[in-house]
């Protein structure tokens, strides 16, 4: 499946893992629903590996995901 | 119903019709409205006078002319000739003057007439056909078999087309435009000195079918001959014509025999709110542009809406319940794609003020309720739609279940079961009620604080309705099988449903006990929707409304016709801006206060900002206005369910304390949009207490952590202070992240 960008990730450097200490960096990242998984870039700590979803994202383009694939 | 089992189509797709096409088309028979209107079943032709009506109300004379002509090209010859059958049917004459069918036939004609005519025809036929006769049967004949792409030749003793038409009286110039139609057909008038049996045999051997006038009576018992019906109006010649025609036509196609012409009485019911009687505007002898379609506007445009217009779901979804349920069979039986009727399924409160208005009973929630456990049974469901009206119930019957016998009694002769909104929105009320009826009612009266299945019911989840079921009758087999009061309608209805024990509402037993009158007030009532049917209660609370003071004043559709509040079918979490729409439009049909007999219903109202009670409220003289939150209503059952167990039956209750959270301005409000519990929020906290897993966002300078929570992953946006966490806001997503 061809990789497609869900959403641009922070150029600024404003979010740190809280716990590493670390600017999140641009990572591979994989959403999975009902059987159906999408690679996805996100914010992800280099350090831990700590995943970040975004608030926009999530009641964005991950909601509109989940309810079409829920009709499929 | 037929049952039909689920198999797996291919590999992965589980199957599963709802019902089968017969099914499906007996419930689509029950549904009156593609049927014509009384105008159309009465003309032998079938012309959609309705539609006619229509245009010449606007102006639009050329397409009224060619709605008319779409069933026969005579429109000058008809509408000077007419019996006007329609006129006679026409639903306005049982209440005043029908409207002047009749003469905005001849206004079509005079200021319509002229335009084109449609000249559709199909592809060339080769087989030969032949009319024999003078008249206009045989001209229509020519008509009907040519459009139909055949070649026709016309047996006649007539010198031109226009002589049939001439004869009946018509001026040249409407015959002309009659025949306009005519124009480019295959037709060959061949010229008959007189019309005999022994031509007739002649013709019937070269031609492939034919078709024989009425007049003057020739006979032929050849199976490729077809006679004409004698008909006294000119109407039912043309319709004459065009029945002997279709029958050649099949003959030359081997189709076989097309059924007998149908019934011509209407099925159609006619809704005629506000519609009153009035007289023709139309003087038939002196037919003006302006005055015909002053008289078409007469027209009330017959047609049934009486499922919809008490139904905000209905209205919102453009949708009529017979059109609905063949959008929701096909959506249950596609294997793969977009399944796009999920929502319409889901949005439907299942109610049943659409049966109970509709004239022949037509069940649209039944088809709703079977697509429902289709969907479950074939895991389409979609996951998101009443999972949180599921775990509510969980937790009805989980943390915040109590069963209790009365103390001092080893058996009780009632059960008061007030049911999971009652304890949510009013725990107040609940309390006072079972005081009172522990005190009056003699025999003892036991206490179940639960859910009563309702909810899972809705989801289509039997597993669940029967663990719902269980944990109600352990407890009610152990207090010695009592009496159930209840204070809920649907409670009450699924008990009555699934379970053997003897039901009443509360309100039949406050009437017998007595309740004390406050100052006269007047409130319409809200009849619940799981009291549809069911006269008795909707009487007893009434009676009892009565007996508080008021004065009932009866809202539009009260009683068996009573609107959903928007809570039904769960469509208050599958759909929350349609249960708002509903609450809107069931609040709003009182002016003052209206009062309900169930909690989700008082509930609903409240949040439209309703003067608004439960009548339990009244009695009592408890509760508020006020709407709780979704935290808030799970904690009301928490304490209610502490302080009974505390003061009645001298219990005590542990109950977990949440860590210390304030919240921000709004945060509040955006969790109760997204559904989102405090208890959620505690839950992510403490998974950061132990984990220390957070992303700082240096721009808002808040910490934002995630925990799963069964199937939902929660975020929350926090800051730490001295005096806990200060919450900036919540979402969630269901979607897992690796």
């Amino acid at each position: 499946m061809a990789e497609k960008n869900y959403y641009s990730v922070d150029p600024m450097g404003k979010l740190m893992c809280a716990q590493c200490k670390k600017t999140l960096v641009k990572g591979k990242a994989m959403f999975s629903y009902m059987g159906n998984a999408f690679p996805v870039e996100l914010p992800v700590c280099p350090e831990c590996g700590f995943v970040y979803v975004p608030e926009d994202l999530a009641m964005g383009k991950v909601l509109t995901v989940e309810r079409s694939l829920e009709d499929k | 119903m037929e049952k039909k089992e689920s198999f797996l189509v291919g590999k992965h797709y589980l199957m599963k019709q709802a019902f089968g096409q017969d099914e499906l088309h007996e419930r689509e028979a029950m549904c009156t409205r593609t049927d014509p209107p009384p105008c159309t079943a009465a003309c032998p032709l079938g012309i959609d006078m309705r539609s006619v009506c229509d245009y010449v109300a606007r102006g639009n004379y050329s397409k009224a002319a060619g709605i008319i002509r779409m069933s026969t090209p005579f429109l000058y010859t008809l509408s000077r000739n007419c019996g006007g059958e329609c006129e006679n049917r026409c639903t306005l004459a049982r209440l005043g003057d029908s409207v002047r069918l009749r003469a905005l036939e001849r206004a079509c004609a005079m200021y319509g007439g002229s335009g084109a005519v449609s000249r559709f025809m199909l592809p060339r036929k080769q087989k030969k056909t032949a009319v024999i006769g003078d008249g206009l049967f045989a001209l229509a004949c020519c008509w009907e078999l040519g459009k139909k792409g055949y070649e026709v030749s016309w047996h006649t003793a007539c010198e031109s087309l226009m002589e049939p038409l001439l004869r009946l009286g018509i001026p040249e110039e409407e015959a002309k435009a009659d025949l306009a139609a005519l124009q480019n057909l295959r037709i060959l008038r061949k010229e008959e000195s007189s019309l005999s049996i022994e031509m007739l045999e002649k013709v019937s051997e070269e031609a492939d079918a034919v078709c024989i006038s009425p007049y003057p009576g020739l006979v032929c018992r050849k199976e490729n001959c077809f006679s004409g019906r004698k008909e006294k109006g000119v109407a039912e010649l043309l319709a004459s014509a065009k029945r002997t025609a279709l029958l050649a036509d099949c003959f030359l196609q081997g189709a076989g025999t097309p059924p007998e012409e149908e019934n011509r009485e209407s099925r159609l019911f006619v809704t005629m709110d506000g519609v009153e009687g009035s007289e023709s505007l139309l003087d038939p002898a002196y037919v003006t542009k302006e005055g015909a379609a002053a008289e078409a506007a007469r027209c009330i445009q017959c047609q049934c809406l009486e499922c919809i217009k008490g139904c905000v779901y209905l209205q919102h979804y453009k949708r009529n319940p017979r059109a609905a349920i063949r959008e929701i069979y096909n959506n249950l039986s596609i294997v793969m794609g977009n399944h796009m009727a999920n929502g319409l399924i889901n949005a439907c409160d299942e109610c049943g003020q659409c049966k109970a208005a509709c004239p022949n009973g037509f069940d649209y929630p039944d088809v709703c309720r079977i697509a429902r456990h289709t969907m479950v049974e074939t895991k389409k469901m979609p996951p998101s739609a009443h999972e949180f009206a599921l775990l509510d119930q969980q937790f009805s019957n989980g943390e915040a279940f109590l069963a209790r016998k009365q103390p001092g009694f080893e058996k009780c002769r009632y059960v008061f079961f007030p049911g999971c909104q009652a304890s949510a929105v009013s725990p107040d009320t609940v309390e006072a009620a079972y005081r009172d009826l522990s005190t009056r009612l003699e025999g003892g009266v036991g206490l179940i604080l639960g859910c009563c299945g309702a909810i899972s019911e809705w989801a289509a989840r039997e597993d669940l309705l029967a663990d719902a079921e269980e944990r109600f009758r352990s407890a009610w087999e152990e207090m010695g099988r009592p009496a159930v009061i209840c204070a809920c309608p649907t409670c009450r209805k699924i008990f009555d449903r699934y379970f053997e024990a003897e039901t009443v509402g509360i309100w039949e037993i406050l009437l017998n006990l007595g309740v004390v009158p406050s100052e006269g007030r007047t409130a319409a009532v809200h009849d619940a929707c799981g009291a549809r049917g069911d006269k008795k209660t909707q009487e007893e609370v009434r009676s009892l409304m009565r007996a508080l003071g008021y004065q009932v004043a009866e809202a539009p559709f009260s009683g068996d016709l009573s609107p959903c509040c928007g809570f039904g079918g769960l469509v208050r979490y599958a759909n929350p801006q349609m249960a708002r729409e509903k609450a809107d439009f069931a609040a709003g049909r009182a002016d003052g206060m209206i009062v309900t007999y169930c909690m989700a219903c008082k509930d609903q109202f409240a949040r439209t900002g309703a003067g608004t009670r439960h009548i339990l409220e009244l009695v009592y003289g408890t509760g508020d206005g006020t709407v709780p939150d979704l935290s808030r209503r799970r904690k009301n059952r928490l304490e209610l369910k502490q302080k009974l167990l505390r003061e009645i039956w001298k219990e005590d209750m542990y109950m977990e304390t949440m860590l210390p959270v304030h919240y921000a301005q709004g945060a509040m409000e955006e969790m109760e949009d997204r559904m989102i519990l405090k208890s959620d929020v505690d839950a992510v906290l403490r998974a950061y207490e132990e984990s220390g897993a957070a992303v700082f966002d240096q721009e808002h300078d808040w910490l934002v952590t995630s925990h799963r929570l069964g199937n939902v992953t929660f975020w929350v946006k926090f800051r730490k202070e001295e005096t806990g966490y200060l919450i900036f806001g919540a979402y969630s997503h269901r979607m897992t992240v690796e």
